[in-house]
């Protein structure tokens, strides 16, 4: 075995640089010229967006500009994207609301994006976030996951009737049924998987760049995956062709699958391949 | 966090000024509640009047049966003062085991019982110990003091110097921990003091309280089994994610009984 | 992804200034995506000694207010297609509802759909070991798949590389002497308090993904991933991953490899990566893939380089091509002393002064590598608790965990990343519940009310390995960043419900919903 190779407890050689506070991660980055983005946050779980008046807030001191999901309509960046099929038990595809990045008519939960305030200071950004104006129509909320798909419960998405995104049998069930039937003994359990909020010790952050000599956009994130971040931004959302976007992911301060962008679906479809 | 007008004052009496000139004025100690609240944009006062350049709030002396602690002491320098060791055991103890360290290192006995946070430690200290809360107007015993959830006796420009706590012959506090927070979801100071009971309870209710119904029981029979048939009413018990006015009722024996026991 | 990436990525050229984001605790709360978020009913079908005939299970997932980028895969994919765990169940039928909700988007976390299935699967078990008075122990032997069983076909899709379940049973027994656990329990009871054994035996799918099989299950692209190795002229190495590290130690244990396998010097050897302008396309880092599929690419650039500096060496020490082989980092004509360090040979390449006619200058290679299948680790994990039933607080005072990673590139890192699972799993077990109310707001948006775990909620772990040699990986490694989130959660339930004497309790068992369980136990 080499010194230091395969089995060998070598000292992490990263740890230097975190340990001693030179870690560079996406919050560390500043550059000259540089504004605080804020968003405007859903503080309703499902609410229908009647208009939303965002020139108080364009004339607060610092404010460089308030964008809405009208405006990224406008500029034609596609949506969010989910990236596995799954098929459904009457054969159809999963059910897919679309999902853009700031909303476009309606919220569908605490926290959902509604617009972003782009100031001088972060501090500005967050006074002028409370000058947004937003004219909700309430609606009622499904939070239960057990009663989620009832057929008393108020829609959420059009497309998905019964709040139901898919069904999905796997296994042979005439064959399972049938050794329940004859077994010695059945035992039964009901249970909960409790819900997480996975909490990785650095938030998520974007900082991003714009060169328009090059016409290029440096994007830092906090990503686990920067090629497929790059790939996704490119191939669905519009953003920039994908050699004119550069995606970095620095030092990233743990991500438990909460930083994560992968599995693309339709990316051979975008690109008009089988 | 909104803007405000910072002042730090040397003296009572320009603290009292200030506050008396300031449009919606509020006094800070340690800050370990009102700033984080304040940065929330949960609060937004005019003016923030620091009370950390008061030397004659700060500082710890025994006095007799009196353990005298200025308003503006950190939770730190009474964990650590070998004169609160040595006459109030248990309160070093409580104080010890406030919030994390940063927070006992910022954090004051005066910031705490005004803020009066229903989870907070001090208050059950204060009140099973029978201590009185000095200010710079007049002397409020502690069973007075706590008026309800994030209320006090305290008027709008008073300022609390010291708190004199009465050694105890025997004391301890017993703290049930919010997992999350690690606030007090109960807390119970028992004291005895010749052969008198008193016991402190925080975190169950709206504010600190006496529990009289328990002091009943150990008066006159200082046992963790003279709690067992104390009837705990629930009605008033917080109730919230993390317990539930029955279990919150139940908890109040058991840390009672527990403090009882350290006690011996 | 998220919103918040995309719209800087637009605004910064919409208003042609820099513009930066940083998400503060409460949006992360509002606005990361979650995890788990399931009810389920399981059922087990058992001949009278205790062998596993079939399971049922019916699962309700919830998927949030859109659909995040791993949504649909995490409850169906990744969960159905691990129910039949360590055991030889020849019939499983799984019916998954995934269902919006007005609360934030759920996918992946620490996991992915394998923690649930295992929490699901190791509660069961034992549940079925009370119906049929056996110790847990028994009824998880009596039902293991053998060790000359593998490769195992699965009846949910997967195919098991390798794995010697009894092996780490018993060694996790040993570990956690669970023979002395009755006298141990006796004395706890002496002390009022209840004290309980779980045993949590689980296999989970990692090292994502062979393309082929991801594509036939709805993905779109492949899943290998990339490196290339880069010899500088002066002799020092340059390692450019398509994996990104945050956390897992990268920098270090692919360095290792590379010391290993090339003899530079490890402080010579420099790992990059998370960069597309310096890197070429790779696919990141989730489901414990970095090491089995990342790492092996890493070895084949480094095997393409020992192929090309053989016959640079050749030419240099005049020699056979044949006659020169490859060892410390020399290259040396076989049997003789004559020989040329790597690094005096990444010198010629670049100075190709005096060089072999027809190949081509530099020593940099690449490389790709998808895997055959994805990679199984396994392990049983041992949680011992005591349950003050006066107030239902739950103290671990044993933790043993004994894992099939494979090989161990680093130790020391493979011991964290298990340490980190554990924690994260206990987390799960006793600590974290996210709660929304019925108006849809987020009740437990700070950590004044979401409890995250803490130094002080876990004991010191005993930890220990039972690797076998999964075949078709070239280093003979598998995961091992999620196996302790995936062990965990059933090991700290089963104990608990053993404390107490109870069915089931769920997660996260707080100390209220303990203590009105050991009330209703005890009742």
């Amino acid at each position: 075995m080499a010194e230091n190779g395969v089995g060998a407890s070598v000292r992490r050689k990263e740890d230097y640089r975190f340990l001693t506070g030179k870690g560079s991660y996406t919050d560390d980055l500043n550059v000259v010229g540089q504004t605080h983005a804020y968003f405007v946050r859903s503080p309703h779980a499902h609410a229908t967006i009647n208009s939303i008046d965002t020139a108080a807030a364009a004339a607060a001191d610092g404010v460089v500009a308030v964008l809405t999901g009208d405006d990224l309509a406008a500029d034609g960046i596609g949506p969010l994207i989910c990236g596995v099929n799954v098929t459904s038990d009457d054969g159809e595809p999963h059910r897919a609301p679309v999902h853009s990045a700031l909303a476009q008519g309606k919220v569908n939960y605490v926290g959902d994006h509604v617009a972003v305030v782009i100031a001088e200071t972060l501090a500005e950004a967050k006074d002028a976030a409370e000058k947004v104006e937003v004219d909700y129509g309430i609606l009622p909320a499904v939070t239960d996951t057990a009663t989620a798909a009832d057929d008393d419960q108020q829609q959420i998405h059009e497309v998905a009737p019964n709040n139901q995104c898919y069904n999905w049998p796997f296994g042979d069930k005439a064959a399972v049924d049938a050794a329940f039937e004859s077994a010695h003994k059945v035992s039964s359990l009901d249970l909960v998987n409790n819900r997480m909020v996975t909490n990785p010790m650095e938030p998520r952050a974007a900082a991003g760049e714009y060169n328009s000599g090059t016409e290029e956009i440096t994007l830092h994130l906090t990503t686990q995956n920067p090629h497929v971040h790059r790939l996704v931004m490119s191939a669905f959302n519009q953003l920039a062709p994908e050699h004119k976007l550069r995606v970095v992911g620095p030092d990233v301060g743990g991500g438990f699958g909460v930083k994560i962008f992968r599995v693309l679906r339709r990316v051979g479809c975008r690109l008009g391949l089988p | 966090m909104y803007n405000f007008s910072y002042q730090k004052v040397s003296s009572i009496a320009d603290a009292v000024d200030a506050i008396q000139k300031a449009e919606d004025g509020k006094f800070v100690a340690g800050g370990q509640t009102m700033l984080p609240t304040m940065k929330h944009r949960l609060a937004s006062p005019s003016d923030v009047i620091d009370l950390g350049g008061i030397d004659e709030l700060k500082g710890i002396s025994v006095d007799g049966d009196t353990v005298t602690i200025g308003a503006m002491t950190t939770h730190a320098e009474v964990a650590a003062s070998s004169d609160v060791q040595g006459a109030i055991p248990a309160l070093a103890n409580l104080a010890g085991n406030i919030g994390d360290p940063a927070v006992r290192n910022r954090g004051t006995l005066g910031g705490s019982i005004a803020n009066n946070d229903p989870a907070a430690d001090y208050p059950a200290a204060v009140i099973g110990l029978g201590a009185t809360v000095k200010t710079n107007k007049r002397e409020i015993s502690g069973d007075e003091f706590f008026t309800g959830m994030f209320e006090t006796a305290l008027e709008d420009d008073e300022v609390i110097t010291a708190v004199l706590f009465p050694k105890a012959d025997a004391s301890a506090y017993m703290k049930f921990e919010n997992p999350a927070s690690r606030y007090a979801i109960v807390g119970v100071f028992v004291a005895s003091s010749g052969g008198a009971v008193k016991v402190g309870v925080t975190g169950a209710t709206a504010c600190a309280h006496r529990g009289m119904r328990l002091e009943e029981a150990l008066n006159g029979n200082f046992t963790a089994d003279a709690v067992d048939g104390v009837e705990i009413p629930i009605e008033k018990m917080n109730s919230d994610i993390h317990a539930s006015a029955e279990y919150r009722a139940h908890l109040v024996k058991v840390m009672t009984k527990r403090a009882v026991e350290a006690c011996s | 992804m998220y919103s918040e990436e995309l719209v800087v990525g637009w605004a910064c050229r919409k208003v042609n200034r820099p513009v930066k984001w940083t998400s503060d605790r409460t949006e992360a709360f509002l606005a990361d995506a979650h995890g788990r978020d399931h009810v389920a009913h399981a059922e087990m079908a058992m001949d009278k000694n205790g062998k596993f005939l079939a399971m049922r299970v019916n699962t309700t997932a919830n998927l949030g207010a859109y659909l995040s980028t791993f949504a649909t895969m995490v409850p169906s994919y990744l969960y159905a297609f691990l129910l039949a765990g360590q055991y030889s169940t020849p019939l499983i039928y799984s019916e998954v509802k995934a269902v919006f909700t007005n609360t934030a988007p759920v996918d992946a976390a620490r996991g992915a759909g394998r923690p649930e299935a295992t929490f699901l699967l190791e509660r069961l078990v034992d549940v079925c070991a009370e119906d049929m008075g056996l110790d847990p122990a028994e009824i998880r032997r009596r039902n293991f798949i053998p060790v000359d069983a593998f490769p195992y076909q699965t009846p949910v899709v997967q195919c098991y590389d390798s794995g010697d379940y009894n092996a780490a049973l018993d060694k996790a027994l040993a570990l956690a002497d669970y023979e002395g656990f009755a006298g141990r329990a006796e004395e706890a009871k002496s002390r009022g308090k209840c004290r309980g054994i779980g045993l949590s035996s689980y296999v989970e799918a990692c090292g994502i993904a062979p393309s082929a099989a991801v594509g036939q299950l709805g993905a779109g692209v492949g899943l290998w991933e990339s490196a290339q190795v880069r010899f500088n002229p002066t002799g020092n190495v340059q390692v450019f991953t398509g994996t990104h590290s945050h956390g897992q130690g990268h920098e270090t244990t692919f360095a290792q490899l590379v010391t290993e396998q090339l003899g530079v010097p490890i402080e010579n050897i420099e790992v990059i990566h998370g960069d597309t302008s310096k890197t070429q396309f790779g696919m990141g880092t989730y489901g414990s893939r970095s090491l089995a599929v990342g790492g092996v690419a890493i070895a084949k650039a480094c095997e393409k380089l020992i192929e090309k500096g053989k016959k640079i060496a050749a030419h240099a020490l005049e020699a056979a091509e044949g006659d020169i082989e490859f060892a410390d980092g020399n290259f040396a004509i076989a049997g003789t002393d004559k020989a040329m360090n790597i690094a005096e040979v990444a010198f010629n390449a670049y100075v190709p002064h005096s060089y072999p006619e027809g190949l081509e200058p530099g020593f940099d290679e690449n490389a790709f590598f998808d895997p055959m299948n994805f990679s199984f680790p396994a392990g049983t994990h041992i949680c011992e608790v005591e349950v003050d039933p006066d107030t239902g607080v739950v103290e671990i005072v044993k933790y043993s965990a004994v894992d099939d990673f494979g090989k161990l590139i680093n130790p020391m890192i493979v011991e964290g990343q298990v340490h980190g699972g554990i924690v994260h799993g206990v987390g799960q077990a006793l600590l974290e519940g996210c709660q929304y109310d019925s108006d849809g707001q987020l009740i437990t948006a700070s950590y004044m009310d979401y409890a995250m775990p803490r130094a002080d909620n876990v004991p010191s772990f005993d930890v220990d390995y039972a690797p076998t040699n999964p075949p078709h990986n070239p280093l003979g490694v598998k995961g091992c960043g999620e196996a302790g989130a995936i062990g965990a959660p059933p090991a700290v339930i089963n104990a608990i419900s053993n404390a107490l004497g109870i069915k089931h309790i769920d997660m996260p068992a707080t100390p209220e919903n303990v203590w009105r369980a050991a009330q209703t136990a005890t009742s």
